[in-house]
């Protein structure tokens, strides 16, 4: 090892404490008040602006008249009605088609040849909308539940499937490899490994397609229906009632929040290892 | 290690860090002089990698003062290369277009010359870890962390990553910290070794051997015994 | 952490059960059902007839029948039975609906069901409601313009947008009134807007003129809208009608009679008393009427007249709508009026 000669240095380098890189943990009431902070202002904002006039009433009902209407729905017991009807089309949609997707998504993830049958079909089922597929349904299946759960189903299939087969495709093929070799096959690999491993995207997934089961419900109980919030949005419209409108987005936005709500707890529970893990 | 240069890399003040109940650094002193290999020896879990990611600003403490050079590079256990940029780019990731020639010198220095346009998933593991290497020498650090950065090899891969990081620093002078649980690799390639046990440190030794150093010489086999007894285990069974 | 992955598989077994139970349900609840009303066939499960009205809303005789199971007594008569289905956003949604059979009886203006008429013999008109006459009678419709708009006749309309319903009354009274006035169609832009879609559209500008039809034209007056016409100034012969299915009116004649002989009777009873015919079920809502949308309700019903049996002689009024349709090009093909007409009088 013949080394060049280094020269020797004297000036003193600065030290200083490390500038720190991670993410800081923050207060949580911290993080709360800025979580509510922007839905808080556009709320001021709306309320602002049709109190003072600048905003029609005729372009958008103001927070007081939503709220009033928030209570005459209450009080006629329409909205737990309308709510609890829609969620049961939303549910039953949402485990059927969602369901069906996980179902090929797991198969076109690990078999060549499942992907080979299922996955051409849906990448084309996904280009139709399924708003294009309303009056077929209505001729195959008529106007009433199953029309409903069936159209909801199809919105969700696709989103479900994309993301399961991406999840599955995801896993370490060397665990799966191990497991294989430990004689799991099938429905116990599936289920024992690849699904659990693969959990993160299907619980996106599920949040996708609880939303698309929103717009579902708009367009199925636009047909048909005498409840559900799809046709208080219908009824908001025939009547010309500018305070249902408002207070349906309202109504869909609390959604919203309650889906995200919902997926983060099944996360907690479904997923407790994660938020364990740091970058060591 | 002939060559002296002064002054201080790094000073440590009544560094303390616990993870809920779990009290992993307590109360830890330390200076690191310029150009010095100090070696952080230790089981798994003492808190050595905590030490380190410290000293990298990827944890805060939770009491004392730390000091560190600003210009410091970390390497790791594994290489954490960017998979979906070619070897150069990984290299001079963060640098600005002119330090391509530097990369260029830093790739041929541990060995890859010719390797710039290979993709980091074509690289065996030892040659990953070189370009983990030269992406930290390119920066010129005064202070070098290496976390385990041998753990993964392969013994003859090591044995030779060894060699190339002891020439290195020979040649750059940084100030290195290296934590390993390998008490050979230690003895080989630092001036002072610390075995961190229960937050502090068990025991602190320079070493005082010429380069390079022989396994089977009667030193290194006092300090490895040395070491291995701080660390729980019996001299015999090495 | 230990317990972690058993409950994680509890967790995923769980949702396949309810999954694969609910499908069941699902399919075991609606499949009998929607079976029947798919095909089309008027017979329930006993042979009896049945009557498939879609739902009536919060007004009007069909409400009332509903609230009080007036249809069902008088139906069980005559071994019939109703089935009250649900509401549809647009006519067009109703219209895939009967075509699918889960409606029988539809209520409505000729206008809108000529385009289906072309094309299916599926169903056939069997009733009329001749137009009120009587000048105290209040209006149902009209084409509206924001109060300082410089629209004063249908002359002015020359070079600006007016929202119509796509084939349906607003665009036939639109039609009518530029042949009335002697102005080509096409000077006209005519924009397609459901009625719902029109309110906003006008509300905010971004039409000039709108011709507002049944529940809107009330809303448009009562938010300040100027009326430049009325229907009842045009020889408009859109009148309202009854039409069912056909097999519906071939097998059970006497079923739809009795269902227009209740109509009639609630159309007669809505004259002398409106108040019970507003409101029927819900007295709060988006649905609900007060103050002078109420009143105004109310005048509706004093001037109504009766539906009555349709004749062919009343073929006239589908071919003069379907001549103002034909002529614009609205309506794609031919239609033989006397073909759509089914003559239920009981021959007496």
């Amino acid at each position: 090892m013949t080394l060049e000669k280094i020269p020797t240095v004297t000036q003193p380098i600065p030290l200083e404490p490390p500038r720190y890189l991670g993410s800081r943990r923050r207060p949580p009431g911290l993080s709360a008040a800025l979580r509510l902070l922007v839905p808080l202002v556009l709320l001021a904002a709306w309320w602002y602006g049709t109190a003072t006039g600048l905003i029609s009433p005729e372009i958008l009902a103001g927070p007081g008249a939503v709220v009033a209407a928030l209570g005459e729905l209450a009080a006629t017991g329409q909205l737990g009605d309308y709510l609890l009807a829609s969620a049961q089309r939303a549910g039953l949609g949402v485990l059927t088609g969602g369901g069906i997707g996980l179902l090929l998504g797991v198969v076109a993830g690990l078999s060549a040849l499942g992907e080979e049958l299922v996955d051409p079909t849906m990448q084309m089922k996904r280009a139709v909308p399924f708003l294009a597929l309303v009056p077929l349904f209505i001729s195959w299946f008529g106007v009433e539940e199953t029309f409903k759960v069936v159209l909801i189903a199809v919105a969700a299939a696709s989103p479900m499937y994309a993301y399961t087969y991406l999840g599955v495709r995801g896993v370490d093929r060397k665990i799966v490899e191990a497991a294989r070799g430990f004689g799991l096959t099938g429905v116990r690999l599936a289920f024992g490994v690849i699904v659990p491993t693969a959990l993160p995207n299907i619980l996106m997934a599920l949040r996708i397609c609880l939303s698309v089961s929103l717009t579902g419900l708009i367009a199925a109980e636009q047909i048909g229906a005498t409840e559900g919030i799809g046709y208080l949005v219908t009824l908001a419209q025939q009547y010309y009632r500018t305070d249902y409108m408002v207070l349906c987005v309202v109504i869909y936005a609390v959604l919203g929040l309650l889906i995200d709500l919902v997926i983060r707890g099944v996360e907690r529970v479904a997923m407790p290892w994660r938020g364990q893990v740091t970058a060591r | 290690m002939s060559d002296t240069v002064s002054g201080t890399a790094v000073s440590i003040r009544g560094l303390r860090k616990a993870f809920g109940a779990k009290t992993v650094l307590d109360g830890i002193d330390l200076e690191i002089g310029r150009g010095e290999f100090f070696v952080l020896l230790g089981p798994s879990g003492t808190g050595k990698t905590t030490l380190l990611r410290i000293l990298a600003g990827l944890e805060l403490p939770d009491g004392g003062t730390v000091l560190a050079p600003r210009r410091r590079t970390t390497v790791y256990q594994e290489p954490r290369l960017v998979q979906a940029r070619r070897v150069l780019a990984n290299v001079v990731l963060g640098l600005p277009r002119s330090a391509r020639e530097a990369g260029l010198a830093a790739l041929e220095e541990v060995g890859l010359a010719g390797h710039d346009r290979a993709w980091p998933a074509t690289l065996s593991g030892g040659e990953a870890q070189r370009v983990a290497l030269a992406r930290a020498l390119v920066r010129d650090p005064e202070l070098l962390l290496l976390d385990e950065p041998f753990a993964a090899l392969d013994a003859l891969t090591r044995l030779q990553m060894q060699e190339l990081v002891a020439e290195l620093c020979e040649r750059h002078r940084p100030a290195v910290v290296l934590v390993t649980h390998d008490v050979d690799e230690a003895v080989r390639l630092a001036d002072r070794v610390v075995v961190l046990r229960d937050g502090a440190f068990a025991v602190e030794q320079p070493i005082d051997l010429p380069h390079p150093r022989d396994r089977n010489d009667p030193a290194f086999i006092a300090h490895r015994r040395l070491f291995l007894s701080h660390l729980g285990v019996a001299a015999t069974a090495h | 952490m230990r317990t972690s992955p058993p409950r994680t598989r509890v967790a995923l077994v769980l949702a396949a059960l309810t999954l694969t139970a609910l499908t069941a349900a699902c399919g075991g609840g609606g499949a009998g059902k929607t079976a029947a009303a798919a095909a089309g066939d008027p017979a329930g499960k006993d042979g009896g007839a049945v009557l498939r009205i879609k739902d009536p809303g919060n007004a009007g005789p069909l409400a009332v029948a509903k609230k009080e199971g007036i249809l069902e007594k008088r139906l069980a008569e005559v071994g019939a039975k109703v089935e009250w289905g649900g509401s549809y956003a647009s006519f067009t949604a109703t219209v895939d609906a009967v075509r699918s059979g889960s409606i029988n009886v539809l209520e409505g203006a000729i206008s809108p069901v000529l385009g289906y008429l072309v094309s299916s013999k599926d169903i056939k008109i069997f009733a009329f409601t001749d137009p009120e006459t009587d000048a105290e009678a209040p209006q149902t419709d009209g084409l509206v313009v924001k109060p300082d708009s410089p629209i004063k006749t249908v002359k002015d309309l020359v070079g600006k947008q007016v929202a119509v319903n796509k084939g349906g009354r607003g665009e036939y009274l639109l039609l009518l009134a530029l042949q009335e006035a002697g102005i080509p169609a096409d000077q006209v832009k005519r924009v397609y807007l459901n009625p719902d879609q029109g309110a906003s559209a006008f509300a905010t500008g971004k039409v000039d003129a709108w011709w507002a039809i049944v529940r809107a034209y009330p809303e448009a007056v009562a938010k300040g809208a100027r009326v430049v016409v009325h229907g009842r100034d045009l020889p408009d012969k859109d009148l309202n009608m009854q039409a069912a299915r056909t097999e519906l009116l071939t097998q059970h004649p006497e079923v739809v009679r009795v269902y227009l002989k209740v109509l009639q009777e609630l159309t007669e009873e809505a004259k002398t008393n409106p108040g019970k015919f507003q409101n029927v079920f819900l007295t709060q809502g988006p649905t609900a009427l007060s103050g002078a949308r109420l009143e105004e309700e109310n005048a509706k019903s004093r001037y109504a007249n009766v539906p009555r049996f349709a004749t062919p002689a009343d073929s006239s009024y589908i071919a003069d709508v379907a001549s103002v349709f034909q002529k614009y090009g609205v309506l794609p093909g031919g239609i033989d009026p006397k073909d759509v007409i089914f003559d239920l009088k009981p021959a007496s």
